[in-house]
């Protein structure tokens, strides 16, 4: 699966419509004094359809808020990335200098691997150069980038989006159904009874934290995730969330304090464990690596 | 994150080894290119936002996604930031100040007696050095104090008071005549300090250590072992009729042409670095923590509401409205109604 794939049904060229051009008129004419467009010669025409298939694409057009998103909208990088696709050498050669750097850097960084950073590098600095010519038209994956955030980000979104893709493809991690260890279930007289006994405490365990998961907040889920299962730093988590180092680690250790709580509680309350047998569902689900978790998981999509 | 501790420790294992997946195919809902960045950048409304959070806190592709980006992100604010070369690592730095140090330790071997702490001294005076150093090339401006005649009659030991204890005289002549050396010195590099060849004069200064002394234009800091009752700065006015020495925690002292000293009340408490007189009865002289202080009759102080909270290390000043101040870090903030406000540059 390209990126291409993944975008091609997000935007075709069009002009604005003249309603869009008079509707948003002041907010169109803030954007094109700050996109200075002269500098690549880009016409505010082209820089208003850019604006237009923003937020077209955004699912805006028909939303109070479009003079609030031009007004966020990028507008150098806008008209750099037009100019780009326009084929001129000058905003190409700036291009090049400014931030092919950069997205070497950050494919390395994303890659974590030289050689791989730079083969997903080059993979996406030729699709944004545009190889692909269609009805005489060069076709950049630069058409895509509609300003809403800067063009060093975006790059390094398409760069993500692409990784991800590659470590599926690569993927040797069975798929859930294929797993070959199963819980062993309540009762099932397979293994001994110290073997069924730690089996039960593992799924009880499995369960309860899958509740305890499910009803935290999304941000809690998605710091958790970001800590425990992505091994992101507390500084890019809070690159992420919005906030700071601090606050990224006070509020781990919270939720990770209301888990525990939620967990003991289903437990106790639910399972009827003692603190004793409690322990040993952590202990057992913590040591042992034969078991298989994955039934207690939230679905993944 | 709070240190793992014992019970802890087991949940923290669950965690990792639960959460252990390979991202899925992308779907409907999963967030295109555009929207990651936008979200990344903080371009998003509060409501796409919270959108877009909801699917993200349980979809491990998008959130492997932006976990890419941060990486990214923070890479390359990490080359940004290591490319940056600390201010005592800059050789134009580096040397002046070693310069200073040197000569700090020369002078303390010379004066075993001298039990004044120096370690912060050291410190302060180097990095005023070195952001005098940096200034001097980025505003060659700055006014420096007058120099002193060259047999600087007014760095002299005055004559002692009738009623006045006093040192040995043989003693207090050659002390006196140290300090006189000393302070010729550093104002002969303050002021190459502000020349248009500032570097090549520091280079020189730190090929020979044991001839330099610390020095910051501006009329600041010119004693390197400055005990509390020895200036830090001396002031002189334009036609040497007066001269200020100011040290630490706020003391001023006034010495006139005759060489009769008083003590002077300054109002302020912190250590007095620099000052500048542009006639006999007018004086800026500032210090650490942001202070400044000012006199427009010779004799009274007045602390003046200083624009910043920064160590000053540097003042030029033409008259008792019009002044300029600089920062330890190279802010430079100007005045012209004698201090009730300020203008950063």
């Amino acid at each position: 699966m390209s990126i291409l794939d993944l975008v091609t049904d997000r935007t075709n060229v069009s002009e604005a419509p003249p309603e869009f051009a008079a509707q948003h008129a002041p907010a169109l004419a803030r954007l094109c004094q700050r996109a200075c467009g002269a500098r690549w010669r880009v016409s505010d025409d082209s820089i208003r359809d850019a604006a237009w298939r923003g937020a077209r694409a955004a699912a805006l057009l028909d939303h109070a808020g479009v003079d609030s998103f031009i007004d966020t909208l990028h507008a150098e990088d806008l008209s750099l990335a037009l100019a780009c696709q326009a084929g001129g050498s000058a905003p190409w050669e700036h291009f090049i200098t400014t931030f092919r750097p950069a997205l070497y850097a950050a494919a390395r960084a994303i890659a974590g691997d030289e050689m791989r950073g730079r083969e997903l590098a080059d993979s996406i600095w030729a699709e944004m150069y545009g190889l692909d010519v269609r009805d005489g038209r060069r076709r950049s994956i630069l058409s895509y980038f509609h300003g809403r955030s800067s063009l060093l980000t975006w790059m390094r979104a398409v760069l993500a989006q692409r990784h991800v893709d590659y470590i599926r493809s690569q993927s040797r991690i069975q798929p859930l159904d294929d797993h070959a260890a199963q819980p062993t279930q309540v009762g099932d007289d397979d293994g001994d009874a110290p073997d069924s006994d730690r089996a039960r405490y593992v799924a009880m365990l499995g369960k309860a934290l899958d509740a305890a998961l499910k009803s935290i907040p999304p941000r809690d889920r998605m710091r958790m995730a970001y800590y425990y299962r992505h091994d992101l730093s507390l500084k890019e988590i809070g690159r992420v969330m919005d906030e700071h180092e601090s606050t990224v680690s006070r509020r781990l250790a919270r939720t990770r304090d209301q888990l525990k709580l939620a967990i003991e509680r289903t437990l106790r309350d639910g399972d009827k464990l003692s603190h004793d047998q409690i322990r040993l569902c952590y202990d057992f689900a913590a040591g042992d690596l034969q078991l298989d978790l994955s039934r207690a998981l939230p679905d993944i999509k | 994150m709070t240190p793992p501790d014992k019970n802890n420790q087991p949940l923290d294992a669950i965690l990792r080894r639960t959460m252990r997946w390979q991202p899925g195919p992308a779907t409907p809902e999963c967030a295109d290119s555009e929207s990651l960045a936008a979200y990344s950048d903080r371009s998003l409304s509060a409501a796409e936002r919270e959108r877009l959070e909801a699917h993200f806190a349980d979809c491990m592709r998008c959130q492997s996604m932006l976990a890419d980006i941060a990486r990214a992100d923070e890479s390359a604010r990490s080359a940004g930031s290591a490319s940056y070369v600390p201010w005592y690592r800059k050789w134009r730095v580096a040397i002046p100040a070693l310069a200073a140090v040197s000569v700090v330790v020369l002078s303390a071997i010379r004066r075993p007696g001298n039990d004044q702490p120096q370690r912060d001294q050291l410190v302060a005076m180097a990095k005023r050095e070195a952001s005098r150093t940096e200034l001097a090339e980025q505003a060659p401006a700055l006014a420096t104090v007058p120099a002193p005649p060259p047999a600087a009659p007014a760095l002299s030991a005055p004559a002692p008071a009738s009623n006045e204890i006093t040192m040995n005289e043989p003693r207090r002549e050659a002390a006196a005549r140290a300090e006189a050396k000393r302070r010729a010195t550093l104002h002969r590099m303050a002021e190459s300090a502000t020349a248009p060849g500032a570097r090549a004069m520091t280079a020189q200064a730190g090929a020979a250590p044991a001839s330099v002394g610390a020095a910051v234009a501006g009329g600041a800091v010119s004693s390197p072992e400055a005990a509390p009752s020895k200036p830090l700065v001396t002031i002189p006015a334009p036609d040497q009729s007066v001269v200020w020495l100011a040290g630490r925690n706020g003391t001023i002292e006034r010495r006139d042409a005759g060489g009769a000293t008083h003590l002077q009340r300054s109002g302020a408490n912190a250590d007095l670095v620099a000052g500048a007189a542009p006639s006999a009865t007018v004086c800026w002289i500032v210090g650490r923590s942001g202070t400044v202080i000012r006199t427009t009759d010779g004799e009274h102080w007045a602390v003046v509401t200083a624009p910043t909270a920064d160590d000053l290390v540097a003042v030029s000043a033409s008259s008792g409205n019009d002044a300029a101040v600089t920062t330890a870090g190279g802010n430079r903030f100007t005045t012209s109604d004698g201090g009730a406000s300020w203008h950063q540059h």
